[in-house]
C-alpha cells in the first residue's frame, strides 16, 4: 500500500511537471534556474553571519582595521539586495507561471468536461469525480509545481549546507547525518501520516455542524425554516456536532502538537550536540567564533528544510489523488461530432433496452417503435415511464443502449438534426440575442430574424420596450432583467425556432410554466410552423394529444398503446382512462366526480 | 470600529478567563524563552573565548549550550501550538456569537430576505461566522505576540544605544505607507473586475455542470461557451497580474529599506566595539536582536494594514447585522424560546375567519405590486382555491395570510383582531403549509414529517396519524431503516435519496401533522402524471373534509374540489365564486374554462385565433 502511494505521488509530479511545461516553459525553466540562484543566496546569508561576528572579535582585539571592516560589511549588504532583486525576479516569474497554469488547466478541463458524453454527467459516481476534479485539482497541480521547484532548490541549499558541514570533523557530520535520516523518515514520516487520516476523520464532524448552520437554507427555503418555528430543532442538532467537532479538534490539535514537539526535540539533539563539538572546536582554535554564530543558523535552516521536505512530500502524497482524478476524467470518452446534412426519412427505432448507470429497473426495455417522416406524434405515460429516456436515445445523448436505431436499413445519428425544448431548459445569463442564437450554433441570426421569432413566440411586445432590446442582459449576472418563469419558457421555445435547418423537433413539457390559453397559442404555432418536419411531443395535457398524428403510450420502457385518438379511446386502455379523468375535470358535474370515475 | 471590536474580545475574555490568561502567559514565555537563546548564545560566545584564551577546557560551555537548548524547546512554539491556544480560548465566545447569529436571522422578518442588499449582508455574514473570534487571533496571537517581541528586541539595543528607536520609526513608517498602497490598490482592481471574473466562472459552469450538460451538446454550444470563458478569464486575469506585478515592487521598496538600515546598525556596533563600550559576546547579542527587530515590525505593519482592518470590518458588519451583541440574551437562548404551557394554547381562540382588507404588497428590490388591493374572507370550514398562473401573486396571498409577510400595506384580519399586533410564532401555529418550493431536510423521514408542528415533535400518535394521511407507509417500507432513515446524502453516506413525485407525499405530510386549523397547499401536485394527481386528490378530499383548506394552483382540477374558487391575475383578485358562479359569469375563469372543455370536446375544436400577450 505504501508503494502505490508512492507510485502515485511519483507520477502526479510528473504530470505536474508537463503541465507547467505545457502552460508556459520559458517562465518555468527561468523560475527554476533563479529559483536554485536564490537558494544560493542562503549562502550569503550565513556567511555573512560568519563575517560580522568573526570581525567583531578582530576589531575587539585590534587585529582588522575600521574601514577595511566597513567595506566588508557594505559588500556583503550589496550582495544581499541583489539576491533579494533576484527573489524578486523570481516572484514575478512564479505568479505569471501560476497564472499560465490556471489558464492552461481550467481551459482545457473547461473544453474537455464541454465534449465528454453526457453519460458520465448522469453516473453519479463519475460526476463526484467531475466535481472534486473541478474544485481541488488546479490548487493540487500549482501545490505540486511548487514542490518540484522545491525540491529541485534543495540540491544547491544541500550544497551549501555541505560546504559548512565538511568544515566540522567529517565523523560528526555522518553520524550527524544518519541521525537526521534515520529520524526523517522513519519517525517523523510515520508520524505525519498519521496525523493526516486524523485530519480527514473531522472533516465529516465538520460537514454535519456547517449543515445545520445553514439549516434553514437560501432565501426561499428560510420562510419554512421560520414559519415552522424550527430555531430551537435546528439549533439544537447544530450545537450538539458542534461539541462533537470541537472536541475531536482538540484531540486532533492537541496529538499533533505531540508529534511536532517530538519531531522537534529529535530534531534539536544533534543539533545542540554539534553546537557543543563546535564550541570545544572554536575553543580549541580550529575555527573562528563566528563560526558559531553562523552554524547556529545552519542548524535552524537544516531542520526546517527537513520539516518542509517531510511537509511537501506528506501534502503531495495527500494530493496526488486528485491529479489521478484529473487524469480518469481527461481520459473519458468524448462525445462524437455529428455532421453531415440534417436526416430527412423515417427513424426505426429497434428493440432498445436501455439502464441507467447504478440503477436496478430498466429504463427502456424492447422499446420498438417507428417514426415516419413529418409524422406529429405526442408521447404520454406516468412519470417514470421511459418517455425522456426515448427522446434522449433519439437526440444521440449515449450510445450504450442494446438494439438499433435505423433508417430501416442502416444505424442513423439524428444528433445534428434535432432542435428541442427540454422540461428543464436552461435560463442563459446572457442576452436575449444570445439565449435565441443558443440554438443555433456557430451562426448569427440578424435583428429582423430574431425580432420575428421573438413575435412568433410573443415577447416581441415586451423586448421592443425594453431599453436595449433584444441586446438586454437577463439574469442575476449582471443584475440584469429578471424574467417570469413564463416569459423563459416563451425564449426556450424562441430556442427551438432559432434553427431553420432542423428537421426533427423534439418538446417536452414545453407549456408547463404557461397559462392554458397561452398553451393553446403555442401548440397553434408548433402545428402551423413545423411544416414537414417530424415533431415529438411530451406532455401531460391530453387536450393537444388529439390533434396528433399519432398517440404513442409508454408504460415501464415499452409502447403498450398507440394509434390515433379515436383508436386509443375505442381501445379503453391506459390512455382512456388518462384522458377521461382530464375530461371529468370540464364536464359540468359538481364536486362528486371524483367518487365516479 | 475599534470601540465595537473591542466589546467582542472583551465577551471572548469574559467567557473563557483562564484559557485567556494561559493563552497570554504562554505568549509571553514564549518571547521571553526566545529572548533566553540569544542570551544563551551570547553567554556561550563568552564562555568559548574566554575558554580559547586561557586555554582549558571549561565546563562552562556545556553549561551555557545546556541553557540553550533548554530554552529553545520551551520557546518553540509552533504555529499548531497557538491553534490550539486560541482554539480552547475562543470556543465559547465562537459558539454564542454564532447561535446569537442564528437567533436573530430567526427573528428578522422573511420580507428582509427579499431585500437582496440585506440577503447578501446575510450569507457573506453566514459564510464567514469564523471571524467573530478571529479577531482575537490577529490581536493577541499575532500582534500582540509580535509587539512584545519588538519591545524585547527595542529594549535589548536601546540599552546600548537609543538611536535605535529613531531608525525603527523611520522604517515603520515606510512599511505602513507602502502597505496601505497596495492594499487600496488591490480593492480598486478588485471591484473593477469582479464582473469579469463572476463572468468565467459562470461560463466554466455552463460547461461542467449537470444541468446544462443535454442542452449543450445538443445545440453543440461548446465552443461558443469556450470562447466566452476565454474572453472573460484574459480580461481579469492580465490586469490582475499587471496588479501583482506592481505590488511586488512596491512591496520590495521596504525590505530594501531593512536591509541598508541592518546594515548602518551593524557598522554603529562595530563602532562601538571599537570603542569598547561592547565586547563580543555583547555584539553576538546585538546581532541576533536586529534581525528580531526588523521582522517584528514588518510583521506588526502587516497585520495592521491588511489582517486587521479584515477583522474590524467583519465584526462591524456582524454587528451591524445582530443589532449589538447582549451577552445576557445569548446566554439565555434556550430559556427564552421554549416555554411549553403556552404552546397549545390558542391566544386568539379557534379559528374562526380570516380577512384582507385592501392589501397590496410589493417584495423589496422588485418594481410593482405582487398584490394590489386584495379585500378577501374567508371563513371557517370553507375550501378556497386560489387559481393564478406564474407571477399573478397566488402564492404572495398565502404568505401574507399566514404572518410570513409583514411589510404589507392595508389590514389583515385574524378573528376579527388585526394581526400585526400578534406575535409571529402564535399567529404560524393555525396554519399548516405545504409550499411550492418545499424543504427537504437532511433528517429522517419522521423528522421531515413531524417538524410541521414542531411542537410535538415528540408525539409519535400525531406523527403516525400525519404519515398515514400523506400515505407515506409505502415509501417507509422500501427505506432501510423506516421512518428513521435519513434522507439526503448530505452529511451521511447512507442517506437514502427520495424521487420528486416521493417528496411532495413528506411535504403534504408535514403540512397535515398536528391537524392545523387552516392548511394551505401550494401547488402540490407540480409534475405528477394526471392518475397520480388523480389519486391525490380523491385522498385529499376525504382529509380536508370539514376543514378550512386553501389550495393554491394554476391546475383546473383544483378549482373543481372547492367551495369557492378566486381567480388572481397581476396581483389581483380577478374573479370569485363559486364554479357555477364563475361560470355564469363568462368573464376570465370561463374562458380559461371552455378553451379547455373545447380541446376535449367530441366535435372538432375551435382554438382561440386572438393573438395575446401576457406580460406577467
Amino acid at each position: 500500500m505504501g508503494m502505490k502511494k508512492e507510485k502515485y505521488m511519483l507520477e502526479a509530479l510528473k504530470r505536474s511537471n508537463e503541465i507547467a511545461i505545457k502552460a508556459n516553459k520559458k517562465a518555468y525553466i527561468l523560475l527554476i534556474l533563479t529559483s536554485i540562484a536564490v537558494s544560493a543566496g542562503t549562502f550569503v546569508n550565513l556567511a555573512f553571519a560568519e563575517y560580522a561576528i568573526n570581525s567583531a572579535y578582530n576589531l575587539f582585539g585590534r587585529k582588522k582595521d575600521f574601514n577595511t571592516v566597513i567595506s566588508g560589511v557594505l559588500a556583503f549588504t550589496v550582495a544581499i539586495l541583489l539576491f533579494n532583486g533576484l527573489g524578486l525576479i523570481r516572484q514575478m516569474l512564479s505568479n505569471r507561471l501560476m497564472l499560465d497554469i490556471t489558464y492552461y488547466f481550467e481551459s482545457t478541463l473547461n473544453d474537455k468536461l464541454g465534449s465528454i458524453k453526457w453519460e458520465y454527467y448522469e453516473n453519479n459516481e463519475t460526476f463526484i469525480k467531475i466535481h472534486e476534479v473541478r474544485n481541488r485539482t488546479l490548487e493540487t497541480f500549482k501545490s505540486m509545481v511548487n514542490s518540484i521547484i522545491f525540491y529541485i532548490t534543495v540540491v544547491p541549499t544541500a550544497a551549501v549546507y555541505g560546504y559548512y558541514l565538511f568544515q566540522i570533523n567529517i565523523f560528526a557530520v555522518i553520524i550527524y547525518f544518519m541521525l537526521v535520516v534515520v529520524f526523517n523518515l522513519m519517525i517523523a514520516g510515520k508520524m505525519f501520516s498519521q496525523l493526516g487520516h486524523l485530519w480527514e476523520e473531522i472533516q465529516s464532524y465538520s460537514h454535519r455542524q456547517k449543515y445545520f448552520f445553514n439549516f434553514s437554507g437560501d432565501k426561499t427555503t428560510h420562510q419554512e425554516f421560520k414559519f415552522n418555528r424550527l430555531f430551537d430543532y435546528a439549533s439544537n442538532l447544530w450545537e450538539k456536532s458542534y461539541d462533537s467537532e470541537y472536541r475531536i479538534r482538540l484531540k486532533i490539535f492537541a496529538k499533533h502538537e505531540i508529534t511536532l514537539q517530538t519531531a522537534r526535540i529529535i530534531f534539536n539533539l544533534p543539533y545542540v550536540s554539534m553546537m557543543v563539538f563546535i564550541a570545544f572546536e572554536i575553543a580549541a582554535g580550529l575555527h573562528e567564533i563566528g563560526f558559531l554564530v553562523m552554524a547556529n543558523s545552519l542548524f535552524n535552516n537544516i531542520i526546517n528544510t527537513c520539516l518542509n521536505i517531510q511537509g511537501n512530500i506528506t501534502n503531495n502524497r495527500i494530493d496526488s489523488v486528485f491529479i489521478k482524478a484529473f487524469d480518469e476524467v481527461m481520459s473519458y470518452e468524448n462525445d462524437f461530432s455529428a455532421n453531415g446534412l440534417p436526416y430527412k426519412g423515417d427513424i426505426c427505432l429497434e428493440n432498445i433496452t436501455y439502464t441507467y448507470p447504478h440503477s436496478k429497473a430498466k429504463a427502456l426495455d424492447q422499446l420498438n417503435l417507428y417514426i415516419k417522416r413529418a409524422e406529429k406524434i405526442a408521447i404520454v405515460g406516468y412519470n417514470g415511464s421511459g418517455k425522456t429516456t426515448c427522446t434522449n436515445m433519439l437526440m444521440a445523448l449515449t450510445d450504450k443502449f442494446v438494439g438499433k436505431i435505423t433508417d430501416g436499413k442502416k444505424a442513423i445519428n439524428l444528433r445534428n438534426s434535432i432542435s428541442c425544448i427540454l422540461q428543464d431548459f436552461a435560463q442563459y445569463q446572457m442576452t436575449i440575442r444570445e439565449n435565441i442564437e443558443a440554438g443555433y450554433a456557430g451562426c448569427r441570426l440578424s435583428d429582423e430574424e430574431i425580432l420575428s421569432i421573438l413575435d412568433k413566440v410573443g415577447l416581441k411586445e415586451v423586448v421592443l420596450k425594453l431599453e436595449k432590446g433584444i441586446d438586454s442582459r437577463l439574469g442575476q449576472l449582471d443584475e440584469g432583467l429578471e424574467l417570469s418563469k413564463g416569459q423563459w419558457q416563451r425564449l426556450a421555445i424562441a430556442r427551438l425556432l432559432a434553427n431553420p435547418n432542423a428537421t426533427i423537433w423534439i418538446l417536452d413539457e414545453p407549456t408547463a410554466y404557461l397559462d392554458p390559453i397561452s398553451e393553446i397559442e403555442i401548440y397553434d404555432l408548433i402545428y402551423r410552423i413545423s411544416g414537414d418536419r417530424t415533431v415529438l411531443f411530451i406532455s401531460h395535457r391530453l387536450g393537444f394529444a388529439r390533434r396528433a398524428d399519432r398517440i404513442v403510450v409508454f408504460d415501464k420502457g415499452k409502447v403498450v398503446e398507440e394509434g390515433s385518438h379515436d383508436e386509443l379511446m375505442q381501445k379503453g386502455g391506459i390512455y382512456a382512462q388518462m384522458y377521461r379523468i382530464q375530461e371529468s375535470w370540464y364536464c359540468d358535474k359538481a364536486r362528486g366526480i371524483l367518487s365516479s370515475t | 470600529m475599534v470601540k465595537k471590536a473591542w466589546r467582542y474580545i472583551r465577551v471572548s475574555i469574559a467567557l473563557s478567563p483562564f484559557c485567556f490568561i494561559f493563552n497570554i502567559t504562554a505568549i509571553i514565555i514564549f518571547r521571553l524563552a526566545q529572548l533566553g537563546t540569544d542570551l544563551g548564545l551570547k553567554y556561550a560566545a563568552e564562555v568559548i573565548l574566554e575558554s580559547r584564551l586561557t586555554g582549558t577546557r571549561s565546563i562552562n560551555i556545556i553549561l551555557s549550550f545546556v541553557l540553550f537548548f533548554t530554552m529553545m524547546t520551551i520557546g518553540g512554539n509552533t504555529g499548531n501550538f497557538m491553534n490550539l491556544m486560541f482554539t480552547l480560548y475562543t470556543n465559547k465566545a465562537k459558539k454564542l456569537f454564532s447561535k446569537f447569529f442564528m437567533l436573530r436571522a430567526y427573528e428578522e422578518k422573511q420580507d428582509s430576505f427579499y431585500n437582496n442588499e440585506f440577503y447578501d449582508n446575510y450569507e457573506f455574514i453566514k459564510k464567514n461566522i469564523d471571524n467573530t473570534t478571529q479577531v482575537n487571533s490577529v490581536i493577541f496571537n499575532r500582534l500582540l505576540s509580535s509587539l512584545i517581541r519588538l519591545i524585547i528586541s527595542v529594549l535589548a539595543i536601546t540599552y546600548f544605544s537609543p538611536y535605535i528607536l529613531l531608525l525603527s520609526l523611520i522604517i515603520s513608517v515606510i512599511v505602513i505607507i507602502v502597505n496601505n498602497v497596495i492594499v487600496k490598490k488591490r480593492i480598486e482592481l478588485d471591484q473593477k473586475y469582479i464582473n469579469d471574473e463572476r463572468r468565467a466562472i459562470y461560463y466554466s459552469s455552463l460547461l461542467s455542470e449537470k444541468n446544462h450538460a443535454r442542452e449543450l451538446r445538443i445545440f453543440r454550444l461548446k465552443d461558443k461557451f469556450l470562447a466566452k470563458w476565454h474572453e472573460s478569464f484574459k480580461n481579469y486575469a492580465d490586469s490582475k497580474y499587471k496588479f501583482e506585478k506592481q505590488a511586488l515592487l512596491l512591496s520590495n521598496i521596504p525590505s530594501i529599506v531593512e536591509n541598508i538600515t541592518t546594515a548602518i546598525l551593524i557598522i554603529y556596533f562595530l563602532y562601538l566595539l571599537t570603542d569598547e563600550v561592547l565586547d563580543v559576546g555583547d555584539f553576538v547579542f546585538l546581532y541576533r536582536m536586529m534581525w528580531s527587530l526588523t521582522w517584528s515590525i514588518t510583521g506588526i505593519v502587516d497585520i495592521i494594514s491588511s489582517d486587521i482592518a479584515q477583522s474590524l470590518t467583519y465584526i462591524d458588519k456582524y454587528d451591524k447585522f445582530v443589532a449589538g451583541f447582549e451577552l445576557r440574551k445569548a446566554r439565555n437562548i434556550r430559556s427564552e424560546r421554549v416555554q411549553p404551557e403556552n404552546l397549545f394554547n390558542k391566544k386568539y381562540g379557534d379559528f374562526n375567519n380570516i380577512t384582507f382588507e385592501d392589501v397590496s404588497y410589493s417584495y423589496p428590490s422588485q418594481k410593482g405590486n405582487a398584490v394590489e388591493k386584495i379585500n378577501l374572507k374567508i371563513r371557517k370550514g370553507e375550501i378556497v382555491s386560489i387559481l393564478g398562473y406564474n407571477g399573478s401573486g397566488k402564492s404572495t396571498l398565502s404568505k401574507l395570510m399566514c404572518g410570513l409577510l409583514q411589510d404589507y400595506r392595508g389590514t389583515i384580519k385574524l378573528n376579527g383582531t388585526d394581526i400585526s399586533g400578534m406575535k409571529r410564532e402564535d399567529l404560524y401555529r393555525y396554519f399548516g403549509i405545504g409550499f411550492q418550493d418545499y424543504a427537504k431536510y437532511s433528517i429522517s423521514l419522521k423528522d421531515n414529517v413531524a417538524v410541521g408542528m414542531i411542537e410535538k415533535l415528540e408525539a409519535e400518535e400525531e406523527i403516525s396519524e400525519a404519515i398515514k394521511k400523506g400515505n407515506l407507509e409505502d415509501i417507509i417500507n422500501n427505506l432501510p431503516k423506516g421512518a428513521d432513515t435519513i434522507l439526503g446524502k448530505e452529511y451521511d453516506p447512507d442517506g437514502t435519496d427520495l424521487s420528486g413525485g416521493q417528496w411532495q407525499r413528506v411535504i403534504l405530510s408535514r403540512a397535515y401533522m398536528g391537524e392545523p386549523e387552516v392548511l394551505i397547499l401550494d401547488e402540490p401536485t407540480a409534475s405528477i402524471d394526471p392518475i397520480e394527481e388523480m389519486r391525490l386528490l380523491e385522498h385529499f378530499d376525504e382529509i380536508i373534509k370539514g376543514k378550512t383548506a386553501i389550495l393554491i394552483s394554476h391546475r383546473i382540477g383544483f378549482a373543481r374540489l372547492s367551495d369557492r374558487i378566486c381567480v388572481m391575475d397581476s396581483g389581483h383578485i380577478a374573479e370569485e365564486g363559486s364554479h357555477e358562479e364563475l361560470m355564469a359569469l363568462k368573464g376570465r375563469y370561463y374562458e380559461i374554462f371552455m378553451s379547455q372543455q373545447q380541446l376535449y370536446a367530441k366535435e372538432e375544436p375551435a382554438y382561440g385565433n386572438e393573438k395575446r400577450e401576457i406580460y406577467a
